[in-house]
């Protein structure tokens, strides 16, 4: 990251105080990845990092804060009654390391191509920002999310071991859901079941998101459970399970109908199977991103009057990128490669013209060297619970 | 008055179809009269400050969801009766906002649009969520604010005076409504019903993760939205270095365990924290004295909490207690004073801090009927390796603040 930073004109990467995912929680998604790059770099919460591109010591920034196996250079932000600023502290860590007139790469500014994807305004928190950069007049402050994110898309074995047990304790939610779901039951307590199931698996607290409706009905998504609905037959509940390992968060989907599927659904399901096996034919290392866009964007069309939809998404600490969709727009991506040792959130929708078929599947991927593999070993079908 | 569960299954059965398929459905079911009240007090603060405007920009989700029911949203409320302009993500709305405007890309142009049509450009404009206040944002020093829509605004608008309008927001949410009460109260039964499922399973040898899934899972098919848990575990007498906001990995519960924990539960959008010590063994005399003493400040300082007191009083009152009362044997008694409703942390007193010590605003502030407090002073000593404290969601009353839980307030022990 540091040569990257280097070769990219900058004097230090500067990661700012974020916005705390409680008071900004958008998307889930948006919420989460807010101060992944604080955990990324330093595997701590919320702090702020100053790392010169020469090789110097990193400093983190924090409250509370101490030494760690990862961060020797502490500095803290006092507390006490209200908490203080972090302006000061972050120009006074930027200073001491020397860029009092330097080029300082600034993470989480904007959305990036690589991380904070769906963060439209970035992430950064303005009042700690804007007081630190009034400090340091001279200075010359750029965005850099993609140089942290660039670090972050391809993953090290650690961090794939990682994102393997969260795919997999995500699978076992799925498992749990099935074994649940019945008429009858109301959707609170099914919600319910499938988070103790995350959490007793030893999953960070990851909202569970679930969509219940009888069939036909356009369905809203609830990330809270909802008291006041008792599932019926002929219900059909979608859920999408994202569980968190060393940070590290995988998802998996699936689609439940409670009663005997109706045809349309059968074929739905079936249009699932054949365009994943397709999807996994595209996913060739070194692809260029763009390419690989219009390859799905291909198996995209329309058959037998439903309307399949891919989206890839790289997996990680929280609103990572690149993030494709069979509807693109693709050339934003493009110069990107489909890297070996990244890993994805595969996952293929089916509707119909209405909105009122909607069938979603999805699964984490590893791409390797070979081609790409699924941590769990699913494939999309309809569940139905008769 | 406990929120009607009739009328709940109801909102949930006559609920419009979903807009558009996989459109996030937010709780929303604070009544109108509730929200013509919240613009009502919030515009007659704001014009007492003599601001023309409040605006909740982007990155404070806290308060865009006290003044629209929705979680991601931008809001320019003028003084005079002339609705807010609402910006959000496609496609929330709700009966508060029926027609809000929808960002496209970046929220800085549309929040633009919205104070330049409420006739702002010039204006004093109060901005929450700047920085850390009383009441909100008490643990974030530079607030919530999103820098690169936020500094768009202020470039676009240079003749506008923008102003911290955190603490005007944060007052008036800290005192409730009646409505709002109903739905803290039933947080508070929530958080306790956490509680309860924590002391029918800790044992020893039960499993920490099983223990934290299973108190979570009981909160959540109450209705509870986003609950969290604060948990500590480890041998009685000795100092916990493992506190945890998610499952304790690894961690089995073994005989003579101390476990601590804080469950926060949130119902209609108000939150509490309840704290709850357990003893997995006999509890020794040394915590039983703890315990009686804190019983007593408990009692002492509840009565204290009532308007017109001010949190420094309160503050000098339960840190000094123990040493008026003979010193009781090394034992100290200290404050943890917060707030409660969704995202109000403040006002916040930690354990360690002085009454003198406290910013003169936080020092002199007085309570008000109706606030929503979190109170759990705590009785420390080094031989505990620890403090022992309960406690949790308060209502400021004239007689003094009365505690919403139902629970006995005790060490539990399970000898």
């Amino acid at each position: 990251m540091r040569a990257e930073a280097a070769a990219a004109g900058f004097d230090c990467v500067f990661l700012p105080v974020c916005l705390d995912r409680h008071s900004f929680p958008p998307s889930q998604d948006r919420g989460n990845g807010s101060r992944s790059d604080s955990r990324y770099l330093t595997q701590l919460e919320g702090v702020s990092l100053v790392l010169p591109t020469d090789g110097h010591t990193p400093t983190a920034i924090g409250e509370r804060i101490g030494p760690t196996r990862w961060i020797t250079e502490v500095r803290s932000v006092s507390r006490s009654g209200i908490s203080d600023s972090w302006a000061g502290p972050m120009a006074k860590a930027l200073l001491e390391a020397g860029m009092e007139r330097g080029r300082i790469g600034v993470v989480g500014l904007q959305p990036g191509r690589l991380a904070h994807t769906s963060a439209s305004d970035g992430v950064v928190n303005h009042t700690a920002y804007a007081g630190a950069r009034a400090q340091l007049p001279r200075a010359t402050f750029d965005d850099a999310t993609d140089i942290v994110g660039a670090a972050r898309y391809v993953k090290g074995d650690e961090e794939i071991a990682c994102l393997r047990r969260a795919a997999s304790t995500a699978a076992a939610v799925i498992q749990t859901l099935v074994g649940v779901a019945r008429p009858g039951v109301p959707e609170a307590a099914l919600y319910a079941r499938g988070m103790r199931r995350l959490l007793e698996l030893g999953s960070e607290y990851f909202p569970l998101t679930l969509q219940a409706e009888p069939l036909g009905r356009l369905r809203y998504r609830h990330r809270n459970p909802q008291l006041g609905r008792t599932l019926g037959s002929g219900w059909v509940i979608e859920a999408e399970v994202n569980a968190v390992w060393g940070g590290q968060v995988a998802q998996e989907g699936q689609s439940i109908v409670l009663g005997p599927p109706p045809e349309p659904y059968r074929t739905a399901a079936a249009i699932q199977r054949e365009v994943f096996a397709k999807v996994l034919d595209c996913l060739t290392p070194g692809r260029d991103l763009a390419d690989l866009g219009e390859r799905i964007s291909g198996l995209g069309e329309q058959r037998h009057g439903l309307q399949p939809s891919i989206r890839l998404q790289s997996a990680g600490y929280g609103d990572d990128g690149p993030r494709l969709s069979s509807a693109g727009p693709f050339e934003p991506l493009s110069g990107l490669r489909l890297e070996p040792n990244t890993v994805w959130v595969c996952q293929i929708g089916v509707q119909g013209a209405d909105g009122r078929l909607q069938l979603s599947w999805g699964t984490s991927l590893l791409v390797t060297e070979r081609g790409p593999a699924q941590f769990v070993n699913r494939e999309p079908e309809l569940f139905s619970i008769e | 008055m406990e929120p009607d569960a009739n009328l709940e299954v109801a909102a949930m059965v006559a609920r419009p179809e979903a807009p558009i398929p996989g459109a996030p459905w937010i709780w929303n079911g604070y009544s109108l009269a509730e929200r013509e009240r919240r613009w009502r007090v919030l515009r007659q603060r704001a014009q007492e400050a003599t601001l023309d405007c409040l605006f909740v920009p982007l990155g404070d989700g806290t308060d865009a969801r006290y003044f629209t029911q929705l979680t991601h949203a931008a809001v320019v409320l003028p003084i005079d009766d002339r609705p807010p302009i609402v910006v959000a993500d496609y496609p929330q709305r709700n009966e508060w906002v029926p027609e809000p405007r929808y960002a496209a890309g970046g929220w800085g142009e549309s929040m633009i649009d919205a104070l330049i049509e409420a006739g702002m450009e010039r204006a004093h404009i109060g901005v929450a969520g700047m920085k850390a206040g009383l009441i909100t944002f008490s643990r974030s020093a530079d607030g919530s604010v999103n820098h690169a829509a936020f500094a768009e605004v202020q470039r676009r608008l240079p003749n506008a005076r923008f102003s911290d309008a955190t603490d005007i927001v944060g007052l008036v949410r800290w005192v409730k409504s009646a409505e709002e009460w109903t739905y803290a109260r039933r947080a508070v039964a929530i958080a306790e019903a956490g509680i309860e499922e924590i002391a029918e399973l800790a044992r020893p040898g039960m499993d920490g993760d099983h223990l934290y899934a299973a108190a979570m899972e009981r909160m959540l098919a109450l209705g509870c939205e986003h609950p969290g848990m604060a948990m500590e575990i480890g041998p009685l007498g000795e100092a916990s270095n493992h506190r945890v906001t998610n499952p304790p990995v690894g961690k089995q519960l073994a005989e003579n365990d101390y476990v601590l924990v804080e469950v926060n539960a949130i119902w209609g959008a108000q939150g509490t924290q309840e704290e709850q010590h357990f003893v997995l063994g006999q509890i020794p005399d040394r915590f039983k004295a703890a315990e009686d003493l804190l019983r007593e400040v408990f009692e002492a300082t509840s009565a204290l909490i009532k308007p017109g007191n001010t949190v420094g009083e309160l503050i000098e009152f339960t840190n000094t207690y123990a040493g008026r009362q003979g010193g009781k044997s090394g034992l100290v008694t200290r404050s943890m004073l917060k707030g409660g409703g969704y995202g109000e942390d403040g006002p916040r007193v930690s354990p360690m801090n002085r009454a003198d010590h406290l910013p003169e605003s936080l020092r002199e502030l007085r309570f008000e009927p109706g606030a929503f407090v979190v109170w759990k002073p705590d009785v420390y000593a080094e031989d505990m390796a620890g403090a022992l404290s309960w406690g949790g969601a308060m209502c400021v009353t004239d007689e003094g603040a009365e505690f919403l839980g139902k629970r006995p307030l005790r060490l539990i022990s399970f000898a």
